[in-house]
Formats: C-alpha cells, sequence, structure tokens
C-alpha cells in the first residue's frame, strides 16, 4: 500500500507566520501560506479516503466494521498530520478547533471510500 | 437460492457458498464477465465524462476581459488598506503604521481643504482621495461595465458559480445545466443498456425500502438480499465517488475559487464581497476610508516596537543601572570613557 504522504511535499506549512502574540486580535495571515497548506490537506485526505476504500474492500469488511475502519484511519491519518507535520501547534496552521480538524471533509471522503470498498470487495469476493 | 437462472438475470449463478465467519447469510458469486465488461467499464466511461466536461467548461469560459483602469486602481488601493488592517501590525512600528493608516483616510472635502492631515510615510500620500476624487468626476461612465473576470491575481471572480454578476451567473450556470444534461442522459443510457442484472453487493446492509430504488428491472428475484444492486446504484456510486478523484486527478478549481473567497472575506472584507452588479468605486473607498478612521480607537501593541526587549531578553540595558564594564551594555554610551567603550566595542565585535 503506497504510503499516502509520500511525495506530497507539506514544508511548506512553514512560512505561516504565527502572529497571534501580543497583537490583541489581530493576526497576521498570509492567505498563500493557508491556501497551500489547506489544498495539500485536502489531497492528503483524498488519498486516505480512496486508500482506506480498497483495504476495507480487500479485507472483507462488511457493515459497521468498515464504517468504523473508515472512522479510524480518517481520524489517525488526521492525526498523524498533526503530529509529524504540525508538531501538534494546531492553531498556528488553521483557525479550527481540534475536534473541526480531525473531522474535516468526511462526508467527502466517504463517498469515495465507499465506493471503492464496493468494488473491491466485488472484485475480490464477489467475481 | 435455486440455481436455475430467471429471464431477467441470466448471469446469475447461485451458489451456496459460506461466508467464512459462519453467519447465516449466504453470499452469491457473480460471472466475472459482468466484471469485465459492465462494472469496469462504466467506471472507466464516467471517468473519461468526468474528465471531458472539465475541459469543455474550460473551453466554454470566455477569456477574461480587460477591467477599466479607474476600478482596478481602486482595487489594488482596497487591497492595501485591508493588508493594513489585518496584519501589518507585525511588521510596521506603530507610528508608521499611523502614518499609513492617516494617508490613506485622508479625503478631500469640499471647500479643499485636506482632512486627517498627512503622515511622513505616504509615498502616495493621498492616493485614496485622487482614485475618489476621479471616481467621482468620472461619474458613473465607466461603471457601466459589469464587473469582469479581472487580469488582478487572486481575485479572479472567475465564472464559476460564486460570482456575482450577470455574466458570472450565466456562466455559473451554463457549467451547471451542462454536468446535470450530461448526468441525465448517462444515466437513461445506463439504465436502458444495462438492464435486468445484478452489478455488485454494496457491503452495508440496506433495508427492504431501497430494493424498488437499487434493484431496477429485478423484480422477480423478491427474495434477493437488497445488498444486490442494478447498475444506476452503481452509477451513482461512481459519481459520487469520483468526485473526490477529480480532486486528486485534476485539481478542482472550483474549490479552491470558493476557498479563496472565504479566506478574502474573513481577512476583512477585501474587494467589497459581492458588490451587485457593478463595482462602485468611489463608495467602497469612501467606506473604507471611515472604516479606517474607525480603528483607531484599537490600542494595540505593534510587535516591532517591543523586538528588541524580546531579542535580548534579560539583558536589556536597564535605565538606573549603568555599568562600566559589564556585558548589559551594549550600546556603547556617548559619555563612556575610553576604557569602557573600546571594552564593549571588542565585546561586540567579539561575538560577531
Amino acid at each position: 500500500m503506497i504510503d499516502p504522504m509520500a511525495d506530497i511535499d507539506h514544508a511548506s506549512a512553514a512560512p505561516e507566520i504565527d502572529g497571534a502574540g501580543g497583537d490583541g486580535n489581530q493576526e497576521v495571515f498570509d492567505a498563500n501560506a493557508y491556501k497551500s497548506n489547506f489544498a495539500k490537506m485536502d489531497k492528503i485526505r483524498s488519498f486516505m479516503g480512496i486508500a482506506s476504500g480498497c483495504v476495507a474492500g480487500v479485507c472483507g469488511l462488511t457493515g459497521l466494521g468498515g464504517l468504523v475502519c473508515f472512522l479510524a484511519l480518517h481520524i489517525s491519518v488526521n492525526l498523524s498530520l498533526l503530529t509529524f507535520k504540525m508538531n501538534f501547534d494546531l492553531h498556528s496552521y488553521s483557525r479550527e478547533s481540534m475536534f473541526a480538524f480531525l473531522t474535516a471533509d468526511l462526508q467527502k471522503c466517504a463517498m469515495s471510500f465507499m465506493l471503492f470498498w464496493t468494488l473491491f470487495y466485488g472484485l475480490v469476493y464477489l467475481f | 437460492m435455486s440455481s436455475t437462472p430467471t429471464p431477467g438475470s441470466v448471469f446469475v449463478h447461485g451458489h451456496r457458498r459460506d461466508h467464512p465467519p459462519a453467519r447465516t447469510s449466504q453470499t452469491l458469486l457473480l460471472d466475472s464477465q459482468i466484471r469485465d465488461w459492465v462494472v469496469l467499464p462504466l467506471l472507466v466511461i464516467m471517468i473519461c465524462a468526468g474528465m471531458l466536461r472539465s475541459q469543455v467548461g474550460r473551453l466554454l469560459r470566455p477569456s477574461p476581459r480587460p477591467m477599466p483602469n479607474l476600478d482596478a486602481r481602486a482595487r489594488s488601493a482596497l487591497l492595501r488598506v485591508s493588508r493594513l488592517r489585518a496584519g501589518a501590525g507585525c511588521y510596521l512600528s506603530s507610528s508608521r503604521w499611523e502614518a499609513r493608516r492617516v494617508a490613506w483616510s485622508a479625503r478631500a472635502y469640499d471647500d479643499g481643504r485636506v482632512g486627517g492631515g498627512g503622515g511622513g510615510g505616504g509615498e502616495d500620500g493621498s492616493a485614496e482621495r485622487k482614485i475618489q476624487d476621479d471616481a467621482r468626476r468620472e461619474g458613473g461612465g465607466d461603471s457601466n461595465d459589469a464587473m469582469t473576470p479581472s487580469l488582478v491575481p487572486g481575485m479572479d471572480p472567475s465564472t464559476m458559480m460564486v460570482s456575482p454578476t450577470e455574466r458570472g451567473r450565466n456562466d455559473g450556470m451554463k457549467g451547471n445545466m451542462a454536468a446535470m444534461v450530461q448526468n441525465m442522459v448517462m444515466m437513461q443510457g445506463i439504465s436502458h443498456f444495462f438492464r435486468g442484472f445484478v452489478l455488485v453487493k454494496v457491503p452495508f446492509p440496506l433495508t427492504r425500502g431501497f430494493k424498488q430504488m437499487f434493484q431496477r428491472g429485478l423484480y422477480d428475484l423478491t427474495t434477493l438480499d437488497t445488498s444486490y444492486v442494478s447498475s444506476v446504484s452503481w452509477y451513482f456510486l461512481v459519481m459520487f465517488g469520483l468526485r473526490a478523484f477529480f480532486r486528486l486527478a485534476m485539481g478542482d478549481p472550483l474549490q479552491e475559487e470558493v476557498e479563496g473567497n472565504e479566506i478574502q472575506r474573513e481577512l476583512g472584507r477585501d474587494y467589497g464581497g459581492p458588490p451587485g452588479a457593478q463595482f462602485d468605486a468611489a463608495k467602497a473607498l469612501r467606506t473604507e476610508a471611515d472604516n479606517l478612521e474607525l480603528i483607531n480607537v484599537r490600542s494595540r501593541r505593534f510587535k516591532i516596537d517591543d523586538a528588541e526587549k524580546i531579542l535580548l531578553g534579560k539583558r536589556y540595558p536597564k535605565k538606573k543601572k549603568v555599568k562600566e564594564s559589564g556585558d548589559d551594555v551594549l550600546f556603547g554610551l556617548a559619555s563612556g570613557k575610553n576604557k569602557s567603550s573600546s571594552a564593549s566595542s571588542s565585546r561586540h565585535k567579539k561575538r560577531e
């Protein structure tokens, strides 16, 4: 299984400047960095949705097991994004809460997860 | 399940096979010809159709018209002002920020007096005022041009559904219409050609109510598990699931546009949001100047002013203590003796 984070350069998470220090309500928010970070995270999550669909299909999980697998993989990928790329510093990279970050884009990934789950389950077990 | 094929389901072989974890349901094995000729080709067709649709959309999009000069100036002025408001507090010291603020919000009053006073930092000191004057002079002449996709990077209200103007709306709807038409056509075609057999089994249980929707053409198999679906539902699954795939493969410009606009709106109403059909430069500039003047009420600390303190930390020289040869003295007192100044300068050199 391909490592979903290979080849995706997330190093530009760095140029985001944290200005939330002593400046009242103002933050320095570099829109370009924000946009590019989020585009990359979006890519990672989509890829994760597809790959986890393949995994669930090949393993033959059905029903609730598949759903649990999807949620677990989604959250673990987001957690590892947080750990390895953001060093647990969520607030200098985005304005959401932790929960919102961990469950972001859940529906979009769920649709592609379902497609590939069905496809691979059928390919391996039915045909 | 019996193994005699019923008329509408030629490809279904009924094998009894217990699923390994000893569950009570039985799994049908489907003919691999279904896979070769229906499932995978449908997938490929829909991938190609999606790509075709996006390319056609790109071709159909009209090329961006250049914007009238006045609007471009006004827009870039607004951009600079909003940048000042939003975040420049971390890069400028307080006096310079104040000077810029005053310069931008200066405006011409009717009797020729310039309000607000000038600051030192105005490279185009009353730029906003100049633009306002021009805008007022030209009246509504130029604003007849609807706000068009402009050449200013990053603020392209490009043709997708987020654009507020006439033309933008038309193009967005055109794109939408094309997608809908294509979807309907394909649905009809698929349900016509691939009718009457089971395609795949969805791995999750469905209730009986869905049977009618998902198993078109298989009415006589009333005992068939609802999980076995026919072609139309596979079509829907693929349609929804491939959106993410296309975002990966081709980069979804619509998504980026929408998110980009949201961020710009968060940053403080840069481009005047959707200003209706026309971009009223004078009014926008006037409101921006008002907002700028109001901001002064908030007292804020500028990081640059404290930069020396932050850098030096404990070694920041305090006013009362004057050491002759200590490390604290970095700046070399003007009235210092030769010994102390040479000591501090040598220390300075060593540190470098």
